[in-house]
């Protein structure tokens, strides 16, 4: 009996250290804990790199592009060669409509741009597609109304995985012996990467549940009233998803009813709305070519999409000033 | 339900485990009652994962039972030989049927050039095992080895869950008896130290190893573009290293599962890699099968041959070794795989009839490659994979050194196989092959470290250590969080 | 037939099948003891002694013979 209640001792010791571990490092910066204050987590966490780099940055940028991780990749590049405006990527991850209202407000708070291209995912709309959290413990938590802070969580369903003890291994190896490698370039681009060649991976969004939130449409809604008021033209766009994912959609009863909604719904708040989650727009993009994965357009691909926009857009300025 | 699992360690487990040795206290009915729980709770094991797939284990179980029920009470020698054939066509037919079924309607479409619907059927778990064990139950009753078993006892034999789903295919000579036995139903504690620590080793074999070598495995295997040398040899051995570990430890945490009810199943694994020849091998690797294989199949095709010339014992392993392939799934790269497997075993055995003998090292290395490369047509979904990957092993594409160990250029070249979020994958992949291979060659195996457990205080902690690691790894990084360093 | 006459009828059958008239046999002598023994030269062995003993061996009592001892005792019970 000895041996195996030494063992359940042990067991319940080294768990308890490795969960302590990762709670007080917090790698990911999910709970708002730093126990041993570093100075960098050096995690992809865009809300406080980009908050930082359009902080202090000293452009004055006319144009941002908003979005999730699948609007990393859109080059700032493109909008200023086409319509020539300085420009600023802050797309962030796992983004859900509070994350853009929040950073419009501090984009607003420094300088007041031109044009905003506003990329929206499909689970962007869905109830059951959790705000992230690392929201509440970023820099633009300062810009949420007072009704919209969150406790901070005790736990994430992520640390409790190798790769959070790792990476926890990780903070303290960097903070004290090595270098941070940044991925995040000037004005908010993404690091360069090797095209990928072949089919496109399939990734299906982990919550199966679907529901339209009202709430988000009305967080949607206030984004376009403010656009109207600072007169910023607002260009609303679904994120495009590759072919096979959007025959999935279709062929999935329920999932075709909830995306068309989605559609409907974006096009009645948006003034500037175009849908490229369509089988006809992006039968022509079907490999690794144009999507590093289903969700995730690549540079590529970013680039007709915002070419495509712009062009749009120039057509329209050029009728109206007719 | 799963070994792996969260459900399967914290609630199934210790559910069953208490619940078996309270109800074998009973006085009178101890052994058929707790024996019955037992049954009860494999047969909810394997139902969790599917609920259909349970009718067709009870009804081969219930079928079989009547079958061989009938033929130990010695019946009339008339029917004796069709009754037999009735249990064996059930038996191969419902294999047939479920795994098969698509197979043969495919390669008829083929052959017929005809376009037959069929509905796909789905292969419900553990059937390949289950059936095989209770064949061989089946022929030995025919030939008189059996005396009357009551249904409880015959249908733990088949369902007992440690060995349901993954094997090791267990013949009933060896569990049968271990049910009965008074002992056996009273709490060892030895048993249950051995049982855990042999389970701990599995559980970190397959979590820990298999399922990591298994991301490098697939990104490898679904590349389409030609490999060059490091991503050819990385996928190829990654997968090897994967099916081991991932098999071995599955065994493991049966054996050890077992131990739990002072069970003793057969071992599976016995070094495999460091076999001398193909030969050798086979007496190593999936030994239960093998087992089952040169009894049941060989020895009576063997036997069937006219004469027992070297040429006739050639073809029956040949064929042989065709029908284990098959076994193994229901493809023509499984059958090919056989067939590789076959003829070098006869190989093996022209050089032992010459007396050509190589020196330990070059035998044992010569071996590896040979099965490393016989695993990598039997994972590719396509020759044509296969045969990219070989290309990229023996040179035929280009070769580039890297420039020491962390090389930049390297990781950007294998682009297709580093997903966003994994840096430095080609050299991780490197040190587990190496670790792995120092493993496989030179470290005692699972069951060697069995027969040396003491139930020591660093025993415990080291246990404790990988158990811990392992649940940590149960769980997988949902979110997609780039970290970059 | 006592047990030591079936012994060297035996012994003298495994000489012919292995065609080896200097393997050292007694009660205790295995598969792995004889290099000519493998699982093939096994079965052609078996189908030898049934044939001279007139017995049949089924298919599930091969894999416990694996030594002579057990094998002479077998045939024993079978004669």
């Amino acid at each position: 009996m000895n041996f195996i209640r030494l063992f359940f001792i042990f067991s319940t010791i080294l768990t308890l250290l490795f969960t302590g571990l990762v709670i007080s490092v917090d790698p990911y910066m999910k709970l708002g804990i730093n126990v041993f204050g570093f100075k960098t987590k050096a995690v992809a966490q865009s809300r406080e790199n980009k908050y930082y780099l359009y902080e202090s940055s000293k452009k004055q940028y006319d144009a941002i592009i908003m979005g999730s991780s699948a609007a990393h990749r859109y080059p700032t590049s493109t909008v200023k060669n086409t319509i020539n405006l300085e420009t600023f990527n802050y797309a962030v991850q796992h983004s859900t409509p509070i994350d853009y209202l929040v950073i419009l407000k501090h984009v607003l708070s420094k300088h007041r741009p031109k044009v905003i291209f506003l990329q929206i995912d499909f689970d962007a709309l869905n109830q059951f597609y959790d705000v992230d959290n690392r929201l509440f413990n970023s820099p633009l938590k300062n810009f949420l109304a007072s009704h919209e802070t969150r406790t901070k969580p005790l736990f994430d369903h992520d640390y409790f995985t190798l790769a959070a003890i790792r990476d926890s291994l990780r903070v303290f190896y960097v903070n004290y012996f090595g270098k941070a490698r940044h991925i995040y370039l000037e004005d908010g681009n993404y690091r360069k990467e090797l095209p990928l060649k072949g089919k496109v991976k399939t990734r299906i969004s982990s919550s199966k549940k679907y529901q339209i939130s009202n709430e988000r449409i009305e967080v949607l809604k206030e984004i376009q009233k403010i656009c109207d008021k600072k007169q910023i033209e607002l260009i609303a766009f679904s994120a495009p998803l590759s072919f096979e994912h959007l025959k999935i959609i279709k062929n999935t009863l329920s999932l075709k009813e909830k995306h068309q909604k989605f559609i409907t719904h974006l096009d009645s708040v948006f003034r500037n709305f175009t849908n490229f989650q369509s089988l006809n727009k992006m039968k022509d993009y079907n490999s690794s070519e144009y999507f590093r994965d289903s969700t995730h357009p690549s540079l590529k691909m970013s680039e007709i999409i915002l070419q495509q926009l712009l062009t749009s857009l120039k057509d329209k300025n050029n009728n109206e000033s007719i | 339900m799963l070994f792996n699992s969260y459900i399967f360690i914290f609630i199934f487990l210790p559910i069953t485990f208490v619940i078996h040795y309270l109800i074998g206290k009973h006085e009178k009915h101890g052994h058929t009652l707790s024996h019955s729980w037992l049954i009860l709770a494999s047969l909810f094991f394997y139902g969790y994962w599917n609920f259909s797939y349970l009718s067709i284990i009870i009804s081969s179980i219930i079928i079989n039972f009547l079958i061989t029920h009938y033929l130990i009470s010695k019946p009339h020698a008339k029917i004796k030989k069709p009754l037999f054939l009735l249990g064996l066509s059930f038996n191969l037919g419902l294999l047939g049927y479920f795994k098969y079924k698509n197979f043969f309607m495919e390669n008829m479409n083929l052959l017929l050039n005809s376009d037959f619907h069929f509905t796909h059927v789905l292969l419900p778990l553990g059937i390949s095992f289950f059936t095989l064990q209770q064949i061989a139950y089946l022929v030995d009753v025919y030939e008189g080895l059996v005396k009357k078993t009551p249904f409880h006892k015959y249908a733990l034999f088949v369902c007992f869950f440690p060995q349901l789903i993954a094997g090791p295919i267990v013949h009933y000579k060896e569990v049968m008896p271990q049910f009965d036995d008074d002992k056996n139903h009273r709490f060892n504690i030895k048993n249950i130290n051995l049982g855990i620590f042999v389970f701990i080793l599995g559980l970190a074999k397959k979590v820990l190893l298999a399922d990591t070598f298994a991301i490098w495995a697939n990104a490898g295997f679904n590349h389409t573009d030609t490999f060059h040398f490091f991503q050819a040899w990385g996928t190829s051995l990654s997968y090897t290293m994967q099916l081991y570990f991932d098999f071995s430890g599955y065994s493991d945490m049966a054996i050890g599962l077992g131990l739990l009810f002072n069970i003793k199943l057969p071992k599976n694994f016995d070094s495999p890699f460091l076999a001398r020849n193909i030969i050798d091998f086979w007496t190593k690797w999936h030994i239960t099968l093998s087992q089952f294989i040169t009894t049941y199949i060989f020895t009576p095709l063997l036997k069937a041959m006219p004469k027992f010339t070297f040429t006739n014992s050639m073809i029956s392993i040949f064929i042989t070794m065709c029908i284990a392939g098959l076994w193994h799934g229901a493809a023509w790269t499984f059958v090919l795989y056989g067939a590789l497997h076959g003829v070098i075993i006869i190989i093996n055995h022209i050089m032992k009839k010459r007396k050509i003998k190589l020196p330990k090292f070059w035998a044992i290395f010569i071996t590896f490659q040979f099965i490393n490369i016989v695993f990598t047509i039997f994972r590719a979904e396509k020759l044509e994979t296969a045969f990219n990957i070989f290309k990229g092993m023996f040179g035929l594409t280009y070769f580039k050194i890297p420039k020491g160990l962390i090389s930049e250029e390297l990781i950007l070249k294998s682009g297709a196989i580093i997903g966003p979020h994994m840096n430095n994958d080609q050299n991780l992949n490197l040190i587990f092959i190496i670790v792995s291979l120092y493993i496989v060659f030179k470290l005692k195996n699972s069951m060697q470290l069995m027969q040396e457990f003491k139930p020591q205080t660093k025993t415990a902690l080291f246990m404790s250590f990988i158990f811990v690691l392992c649940l940590f790894g149960l769980n997988r990084v949902s979110d997609f969080i780039y970290f970059n360093f | 037939m006592t047990t030591e006459e079936i012994f060297n009828q035996v012994s003298l059958i495994l000489k012919n099948t292995f065609d080896n008239n200097e393997i050292d046999l007694n009660h205790e002598t295995s598969a792995n003891d004889i290099d000519e023994w493998d699982s093939l030269s096994h079965i052609e062995l078996i189908s030898n002694i049934e044939s001279h003993f007139k017995v049949r061996f089924a298919l599930g009592e091969l894999q416990d013979l694996k030594n002579i001892g057990e094998m002479v005792e077998l045939i024993k019970t079978k004669i």
